[in-house]
């Protein structure tokens, strides 16, 4: 596993950097975002058997995305 | 103080009473939580997926419980790389990259944008198509079409691309986000405060750890 200790410098570091490089001086912009990410197990088929069974684990894997 | 009693059922069934005195007024170091918090994000290729009475009936249940909408994304990855072709009879049709997951290409037909008026019970964003490089014309044909469908009072916003540290470079990310912003408001004819519905900088926060929750 690699860990990343820096940003590439093409990469913003917050929401807020591209407000300030002026993205926003027109002011249509509303709203900013980060999107975090939850990541869980392994996740078998979300079909209508699986969601109507008992097939569902603690090891299903879901993404929730917030923000 | 207000204080209060409430009912709390414990695991075993049975129902105990227990005392709070929730303050009058807000803590200075919290945050207003806004009413259409609880929202929800759908990859733009799948939105078709969820035109359907069981995912209404599901948006609705939780929308009832909220003081207003929740808001609807349809964005990610798939949402920049959209094909359009008017005389397509299928929903959207793969073109290249890993087909059925959000790393793929797909074509759209006229009825991928039915979906729009589905989730009745939300507003919903939508993601102009940023490509990398971008494409005006492509990211015009998916925006026009996406609002109309929609229709303007239930448009929450318009997103410009994805997460912008996948695209090249800060600079580039400006001038292309800038240029699709001011063709759309062109060609919806937004004025006023509809003008300014706009989001971007939504960053990836898998590649950040900022500990702000978010930013308006």
């Amino acid at each position: 596993m690699t860990t990343l200790t820096s940003l590439p410098t093409n990469v913003f570091a917050i929401s807020s950097d591209i407000l300030a490089a002026g993205i926003n001086n027109n002011g249509h912009i509303r709203s900013t975002a980060e999107h975090y990410y939850q990541v869980m197990d392994t996740s078998t088929v979300w079909s209508d058997d699986v969601l109507q069974s008992n097939k569902f684990s603690k090891n299903s894997r879901t993404i929730v995305r917030v923000g | 103080m207000y204080s209060s009693t409430v009912l709390v059922p414990a695991l075993i069934g049975v129902v105990s009473a227990i005392s709070i005195t929730p303050p009058l007024t807000k803590p200075s170091g919290s945050r207003v939580v806004p009413r259409n918090f609880v929202s929800f994000n759908i990859e733009a290729a799948f939105l078709h997926d969820y035109y359907n009475d069981f995912s209404n009936n599901l948006v609705r249940a939780v929308a009832n419980r909220m003081s207003l909408p929740p808001i609807i994304r349809v964005g990610g990855t798939s949402g920049d790389e959209f094909l359009i072709d008017d005389s397509q009879s299928e929903v959207k049709v793969c073109v290249s990259g890993t087909c059925g997951s959000s790393s793929a290409s797909y074509k759209l037909g006229p009825s991928y944008f039915e979906a729009f008026k589905g989730l009745t019970s939300a507003t919903m964003s939508f993601q102009a198509p940023m490509g990398n490089p971008i494409n005006i014309d492509r990211s015009l044909a998916y925006v026009t079409r996406a609002w109309n469908a929609l229709g303007n009072d239930r448009l929450a916003a318009i997103a410009l691309g994805n997460e912008p540290n996948f695209y090249d470079t800060q600079a580039q990310y400006i001038q292309d986000a800038l240029t699709i912003q001011g063709r759309v408001i062109s060609a919806l004819g937004l004025t006023g405060t509809d003008a300014t519905r706009f989001v971007a900088g939504e960053v990836d926060s898998g590649h950040v750890n900022t500990g702000t929750s978010y930013q308006v």
